[in-house]
């Protein structure tokens, strides 16, 4: 009887009205006082039910207000608790709001979603932030312009060697096949590369020299065939390097594995064509 | 049925004026009461009056110091407020009584 869930709820309610109006210990007394005069009221009239008392005792909220007015504080509002639904409720409608906003920009500024071009075997996604170039074989993740592009595919390609003094790669993770050509004239690649580059890997001549514009961050596989008289420098990590000399011609080889196996290499000339190969974590072979 | 309303804003008026005198007078008269007694007691003097008004004006007489209050627990039972008129109370009740039978007087000679 003294914890009547009815009466608990009313007097929760008009806790509720007087809270961070007026202090704890007014308000346990207030509230003690009111559900001392409805167990007395229940005690004269054990037939009446529980919700008449507390219809006589009046609205929580209006009750709250008596107290307060007595006490020279402002009233409680009608609708106190829809003011909190409805706050409730502009919040997460606003939440959504700018969360379409948000997809809207999103949407605009990488417009189109997706466009094709069978003739180019292309595929655009995001306005270009993923682009698949399905002739090269080579996805691109960035914004294009080179600053950073996920990349994985083929490159093989025939480049002139009319003044090139050196073909130059750096490398990670590599399994590079070298074999300088007794019979070709001009420098081939071919090249599967992976990984994270800062631009296009392919090989360009600069000047005098033949470079590998990239260093793909997953690793390369590439055959490079290096015509007679053209030198190499390759430098990198974590790789495999294979090099099958001319034997008609005569090479200053420098080579060096700081972790790893290397075999002897053929007697180097001084005045023979440069040959440099530096590897940490690999192997080295030469043919 | 502007007169009405007109009447029963003026009756609303009178009761909050004498509606405290009827209270202390009460209490002082029983010397110590609580809420539950007291309204049954006022109540039966034909003065109508509601559970959800009598408290928050006796709470607000306590605060003031016009009437004293102590919760009491019986063996079976749960704890009732007592009232009774604080010394400050006394002299207020003494007062009010005084000022209301002087208004009355004043009415009788001004009554048509």
């Amino acid at each position: 009887m003294n914890n009547d869930p009815m009466l608990e709820s009313y007097l929760s309610e008009v806790d509720s009205y007087l809270s961070h109006r007026l202090s704890v210990s007014d308000k346990s007394e207030i509230v003690t006082e009111i559900k001392s005069h409805i167990l007395d009221s229940k005690e004269k009239q054990p037939q009446t039910p529980m919700s008449e008392l507390l219809r006589s005792m009046g609205d929580p909220r209006e009750v709250a207000n008596r107290y307060l007015s007595e006490k020279g504080l402002a009233p409680v509002p009608v609708s106190q608790k829809k003011n909190i639904i409805k706050w409730l409720v502009i919040g997460f409608l606003g939440t959504v709001g700018l969360f379409l906003l948000f997809i809207l920009i999103l949407v605009f500024k990488f417009s189109p979603l997706i466009s094709v071009n069978e003739e180019s075997e292309q595929v655009r996604i995001l306005g270009g932030l993923v682009d698949i170039d399905g002739a090269k074989g080579h996805i691109s993740i960035g914004d294009g312009s080179g600053n950073l592009n996920f990349s994985f595919g083929e490159t093989k390609e025939r480049l002139t060697v009319e003044g090139v003094k050196t073909v130059e790669m750096n490398f990670v993770n590599g399994d590079l096949d070298v074999e300088f050509s007794s019979t070709q004239t001009d420098f081939s690649y071919s090249c599967e590369y992976a990984g994270k580059t800062r631009g296009e890997f392919k090989f360009e001549k600069q000047s005098d020299v033949i470079k590998a514009t990239a260093v793909p961050s997953l690793g390369v596989d590439c055959d490079l065939t290096i015509p007679q008289g053209v030198g190499l420098i390759l430098q990198g990590q974590n790789a495999d390097v294979d090099i099958q000399l001319n034997p008609q011609d005569q090479y200053n080889i420098k080579a060096e594995v700081s972790v790893g196996h290397m075999n002897t290499p053929p007697p180097s000339h001084p005045q023979g064509v440069p040959v440099e190969v530096r590897v940490s974590n690999g192997e080295i072979s030469f043919n | 049925m502007s007169d009405l309303l007109m009447l029963e804003k003026w009756k609303t008026q009178i009761r909050k004026g004498y509606l405290e005198l009827c209270i202390l007078s009460t209490i002082s008269q029983r010397g110590r009461t609580y809420g539950f007694d007291l309204l049954e007691g006022l109540n039966q003097s034909g003065l109508d009056l509601k559970e959800g008004t009598l408290y928050p004006i006796l709470n607000r007489m306590t605060s003031e110091g016009i009437l004293k209050s102590e919760w009491e627990t019986r063996a079976q039972g749960h704890p009732r407020k007592f009232y009774s008129l604080s010394k400050n109370g006394e002299a207020v009740l003494t007062q009010m009584v005084e000022d209301f039978e002087s208004m009355i007087r004043l009415f009788r000679k001004l009554k048509p």
